[in-house]
């Protein structure tokens, strides 16, 4: 009797089950996850990742077998490659725990770069530069109650803590909204939003290697620059001018800024090229180590495509074959020879093709011829005492130079802090002096290598509650940066832009003149009514001494020796305008023939 | 000093008598308040001392009682004045000049009259002939008053369709503040008089009277420093006019701030700095002649500045004090003799300046100096090589609203001009729809609509050059890259950024005109910076072949006077590519300097 009672209750169990079973409706070709049975229609995010392979839950986690619609979506992330889940997301072990790991110690995560500048400014002057809290190793840290508080922290939050890849991507209009998100920062290209029948958006994101400049230029278009610059684009003084109809100038950026447009870039203009056609995976997301300068994080150089090396080893070719795959419009290289960075990144889209070398675009897969740099020969690129030149300081157009930068702190407002998403007390406000587009001065970045220089000119002044202004926490630190403008032009620029312009070697515009065997500089710039003795474009006064290295960044102005040098070929130009021109072979030695033989046809 | 001891010698002797002159030009305000007394009857205005007690005699070449200049002759003779109204507070203003002033001063009123201080022929035709509303700038046909026609009346918003409709209006509302009929806006470093008073009575930046006149407020703007008439004209009373990015403003390192609110800089104690002349500035290195103290009027004599009794149409072609006057030039080594500024000791010549009768070594041409001694340099204007830095104002748009509905002007309200930020302020903070009004400032009376403006971009650094009228190179500077934009009542665009078309067809109504930049330095420019320089010979800023809409406008476009003109292709190529001969002279430049 138990027995049949027993029998009898599986009985019923089992076809409750199977009544249960026949009344839940499942989605046709169910394939164990439930998210597609309401999210019907959804599309893949790329050829890499198809829904019909990973499923969803695989990125999204989330409870992908319950129907129902809350407890299916009790655990679910909406974006997968926020950093904050990203070990249990993108970064699995089995998928890209490798790069997971490297992005997060990469500058665009930790932001290391500027916490270090803003902690130096206020730490210039102390001896150790003691603000720069050891334990800080990047934003991540200043998420938290626990939190290290100080003033350029503060700055840090609320005027530099919006663009790095710890934001979550949400919250915010226009740009502000689109920064942030980790691995979809760049990523993820935003659809159009389509929904289903049920009301439910049917567009996945598109996620992608061959990442649009846009998603670059959201947050590459302060400080240097350099996202707008490549384009052409110079923020205005703020005139808003023409005035169209009767509003102001359509060409606006973010944060009530106007722009003019300049020069493009060649690899824009004659290229069509964006921003990751040179950019490598190493060089944005970094190589596993955690650096404090973007200049020390980059893979790229302009020597890895014009003054190629090449390999051919089994590793480069399953790798760049790989990379190739996932971009799917550049050629596979097979066994074709591949380009390498500096760091020794294969560059999966520089190939060599019957010898020469071949770029192809990452955005359509064409090939580009590749300008090189030229024989060992050459004399314009092989010249001596040219051998500190980067490519950067003759092939730059112009380089935006914001002079004087004039920051308040007011602790009776209150501001947004991006950090938190919360307005707290204190706020932060900026003025410039002037703006300029003009011809690069050059300076030293990293001891050994001249670069163009732009100047970062903080001026602080700190005020109480009340708006009373506080002297002693009020300051002024002038730095200089050196960076590539991303405004490189094909021909380069000529000798006497550099060997006779007072403005080209850091002294800032003015006359050079020579006042009996002396030398002597007018300069046109005064700041007397900054607190300063020489002008704000004057990096370098004519006696080699640096006036403008506030922040021990490596970037140096030319000194007396150099500066002497580089105004030793002045008087030559005029007859001798030809880099092949054999008085450069040993110009030293040219010199003092031409201080002392009477015979040169020079003065004759 | 030494002018000022028979001076006041002169008012000790003279005192008791003194109390009479002038003195009511500063009363009026005050004489006013006194007019509302619950009695006026029994005041007596004639009786100028009884308020105006401490005032002084306003020159001593002008030891009158105060009647002869502040009353009409009808009322001299009046024993008692029951009312201020008949006393007239400014005899030198245009509308009185004829019946004070210039019964002395007949020649210097006739003159005056003829200038371009009085008729603003230079500024009124070049920018009409530019916006197509006549067809040559040269010879002038309309002035302020004199013997040029007067500026039309304005036209109505209701009428216009090009920018010759509006030019009229823009000239009266938004340029011709500054001319000797009007006090213009007012405001720090913009107090000034009308008429001959508006150069020979000195005002404070801050409009503060400074005398000892008890009726006169200490603490209230928009009075003369003293009751004093002088020809000793400080720097600072010239630049009540000639501020913003204007001649006068250079020789003393001026370069106007731009617009924008975030570039009100350096802060001071953390607060941006309190404006003059409307605006901030940067400061630049000031003409040599400034660093060694001179004023503006060592240079520029009556003749320069009140005319010569010809009518001119524009500024270069009034004959002034040039340099080679007093520093000698080619074929020409010594100055001017007539020069009373101009000395001789044992060591040379000196220069004794105005402002503290300091002496100074005169200079004089160095004929030995390589860029001297080339002949083709003869055709140079010193300023071409001495001027050290221009004004570069790069495309010009104005706008001219009935209605503001919008917040565009919020962080931009601040045009060089006090009255019109204040204005452009109060209409762009409502929460609806602002209607603005400003002055046209030929009428006296306000209108709806405002002008505003803002530049494309400014700078300091290019040289461009061309020819002035008696084809000598010189600077050139833009004046103006017009866009032109008009918004009525209704919102409606009647212009939408139009660049206008000059009167005689001859091209769009831009120009850039050769000058003379007040910014000399002690010694010349590198060759340099005119040889071998896309800039000087007039080629775009930018080396690309096909410039933007922004670069674009650093190519010059010919100058509004015919008998000036661009660079031609001969000169440019010469400019751009000198030859061999050329560069052996640079280097003896070098060399000579070396040695």
């Amino acid at each position: 009797m138990k027995q049949l009672f027993f029998t009898l209750f599986l009985i019923v169990l089992a076809g409750l089950l199977v009544f249960k079973e026949n009344r839940i409706q499942r989605p046709e070709g169910f394939s164990g996850e439930g998210c597609l049975y309401c999210h019907k229609g959804m599309s893949d995010s790329d050829r890499s990742h198809p829904a019909s392979a990973f499923g969803c839950s695989a990125c999204h986690l989330g409870n992908a077998y319950s129907l129902d619609e809350k407890r299916a979506h009790a655990t679910m992330v909406v974006n997968p490659g926020d950093l904050r889940v990203v070990e249990r997301t993108c970064g699995k072990t089995d998928c890209h725990g490798d790069m997971a790991d490297r992005v997060k110690k990469s500058l665009m995560a930790t932001n290391r770069g500027i916490l270090r500048i803003v902690q130096d400014e206020w730490g210039h002057k102390k001896p150790k530069r003691a603000l720069f809290s050891a334990q800080l190793s990047g934003v991540a840290d200043l998420y938290g109650a626990s939190a290290p508080r100080n003033a350029p922290l503060d700055l840090y939050r609320k005027m530099c803590g919006g663009c790095h890849l710890w934001k979550e991507r949400k919250n915010g209009q226009g740009e502000v909204g689109k920064r942030g998100g980790g691995c979809s920062d760049c990523h993820v290209v935003d659809e159009q939003k389509v929904k289903n029948p049920q009301g439910l958006l049917i567009r996945h994101p598109k996620m992608t290697t061959r990442i649009p400049s846009e998603n670059c230029v959201k947050c590459h278009n302060r400080s240097a620059r350099i996202g707008l610059s490549y384009f052409g684009i110079f923020e205005s003084a703020g005139y808003g001018t023409p005035y169209e109809g009767a509003d102001l100038s359509g060409r606006r950026l973010s944060g009530r800024r106007f722009y003019l447009n300049l020069e493009e870039d060649v690899h824009l203009k004659k290229g069509k090229m964006v921003c990751v056609d040179c950019h490598t995976a190493t060089g944005l997301m970094g190589d596993g180590r955690s650096y404090d300068k973007m200049a020390d994080q980059v893979d790229i150089s302009c020597e890895a495509c014009h003054a190629p090396r090449f390999g051919s080893d089994p590793e480069t070719w399953a790798l760049a074959d790989r990379l190739a795959f996932l971009n799917g419009r550049i050629p596979q290289p097979g066994k074709k020879p591949i380009g390498f960075t500096r760091k020794g990144t294969p560059l999966y889209n520089l190939q060599q093709v019957d010898g020469k070398p071949v770029f192809y675009r990452k955005t359509d897969g064409r090939a580009l011829k590749i300008q090189e740099i030229g024989s060992p020969g050459n004399a314009y690129h092989n010249m001596n005492g040219h051998d500190r030149l980067s490519c950067q300081s003759c092939h730059s157009a112009w380089i935006p130079q914001c002079y004087g930068c004039h920051l308040t702190y007011e602790k009776s407002a209150h501001q947004k802090d991006w950090i938190t998403g919360k307005k707290t007390p204190g706020k932060w406000k900026e003025a410039r002096t002037y703006l300029r587009f003009g011809k690069p001065a050059l300076g030293l970045r990293g001891g050994d290598r001249i670069y163009p220089l732009s100047p970062c000119q903080v001026f602080f002044s700190a005020s109480e509650d009340a708006g009373s202004f506080i002297k002693p926490k009020s300051f002024a630190n002038l730095n200089l940066s050196a960076f590539d403008p991303h405004t490189t032009q094909a021909k380069s620029r000529s000798c006497i832009d550099c060997h006779t312009d007072p403005k080209s070697m850091g002294m800032g515009e003015g006359i050079l003149y020579r006042h009996g065997t002396k030398r002597v500089f007018r300069p046109t710039h005064r700041a007397a009514d900054h607190g300063l003795p020489f002008p704000l474009d004057g990096f370098v006064n004519l006696g080699g001494e640096a006036l403008q290295t506030g922040a021990a960044n490596g970037v140096r102005p030319f000194n007396k020796t150099e500066i002497n040098r580089i105004l030793s070929v002045d008087a030559c130009l005029g007859c001798h305008n030809t880099y092949e021109d054999p008085i450069y072979a040993n110009f030293s030695k040219s010199l003092v023939r031409f201080e002392k033989d009477k015979g040169l046809p020079c003065f004759n | 000093m030494f002018q000022l001891m028979p001076l006041c010698r002169y008012f000790r002797k003279f005192f008791w008598r003194a109390f009479v002159v002038f003195g009511l030009l500063l009363a009026a305000p005050l004489i006013s308040i006194c007019a509302s007394k619950p009695d006026p009857g029994e005041k007596n205005f004639s009786d100028c001392m009884d308020c105006h007690e401490g005032i002084k005699t306003i020159s001593p070449s002008h030891p009158f009682a105060c009647g002869r200049c502040h009353l009409h002759e009808e009322h001299r003779k009046d024993v008692s004045l029951s009312s201020h109204q008949v006393i007239v507070r400014n005899p030198s203003d245009p509308k009185n000049l004829r019946h004070f002033c210039l019964p002395c001063h007949k020649k210097e009123v006739s003159t005056l009259t003829g200038s371009l201080h009085w008729s603003m022929a230079g500024i009124i035709n070049q920018t009409r002939y530019l916006w197509g509303a006549q067809e040559t700038a040269d010879p002038a046909i309309y002035g302020i008053d004199g013997p040029l026609s007067p500026l039309p009346e304005p036209g109505t918003s209701q009428s216009g369709k090009t920018p010759a409709d509006f030019v009229d209006d823009f000239l009266r509302r938004r340029c011709l503040r500054c001319h000797l009929h009007t006090r213009g806006p007012g405001g720090t470093g913009l107090y000034r008089a009308t008429g001959c008073a508006s150069c020979h009575m000195p005002y404070h930046d801050d409009g503060r009277y400074r005398g000892r006149d008890v009726a006169i407020s200490k603490s209230k703007a928009g009075y003369p420093m003293k009751h004093v008439f002088t020809r000793r004209i400080p720097n600072g009373q010239c630049l009540h006019c000639h501020h913003q990015n204007h001649v006068g403003a250079d020789y003393e390192g001026l370069f106007e701030h731009d617009y924008s609110d975030v570039f009100r800089s350096p802060l001071v104690r953390g607060k941006p700095k309190p404006k003059t002349h409307g605006l901030g500035f940067h400061h630049l290195s000031k003409d040599v002649h400034a660093e060694k103290g001179l004023w503006c009027i060592d240079c520029h004599t009556r003749k320069d500045v009140m005319g010569d009794g010809r009518t001119y149409s524009y500024q270069m072609e009034v004959p002034k004090r040039s340099c080679r006057d007093c520093h000698g030039g080619f074929g020409s080594p010594l100055p001017d003799p007539s020069i009373s500024s101009i000395g001789k000791m044992s060591g040379g010549l000196f220069f004794v300046t105005k402002k503290s009768g300091e002496k100074h070594p005169l200079p004089l041409f160095a004929d030995t100096s390589a860029a001297h001694g080339i002949d083709s340099h003869r055709n140079v204007r010193c300023s071409a090589c001495h001027g050290q830095w221009s004004y570069q104002d790069y495309g010009l748009s104005v706008i001219r609203e009935e209605i503001i509905q919008d917040y565009k002007w919020i962080e931009r309200a601040a045009q060089g001009d006090p009255r019109l930020e204040k204005e452009l302020k109060m209409q762009t903070e409502k929460d609806v729809a602002g209607y603005p009004v400003s002055m046209d400032w030929l009428s006296g009376e306000k209108r709806p609509g405002i002008w505003s403006m803002g530049w494309r971009f400014r700078r300091w650094e290019p040289m461009p050059l061309g020819m002035d009228q008696k084809g000598h190179f010189s600077v050139l500077r833009p004046r103006y890259q017009y866009f032109i934009s008009a918004v009525d009542r209704g919102g409606r665009v009647f212009l939408d950024s139009v660049v206008p078309h000059r009167g005689d067809g001859s091209g769009k109504g831009w120009a850039f005109m050769p000058y003379v930049p007040h910014t000399i330095a002690p010694f010349g420019r590198a060759c340099l910076s005119c040889h071998q320089n896309r800039i000087a010979a007039g080629l775009s800023l930018s080396e690309e072949p096909t410039p933007t809409m922004d670069t674009r406008l650093t190519i010059p476009s010919p100058p509004a006077v015919r008998t000036m003109r661009l660079l031609n292709k001969e000169e440019k190529e010469t400019l751009l590519k000198p030859g061999p001969a050329w560069h052996k002279k640079r280097l003896m430049n070098l060399k000579q300097r070396h040695q």
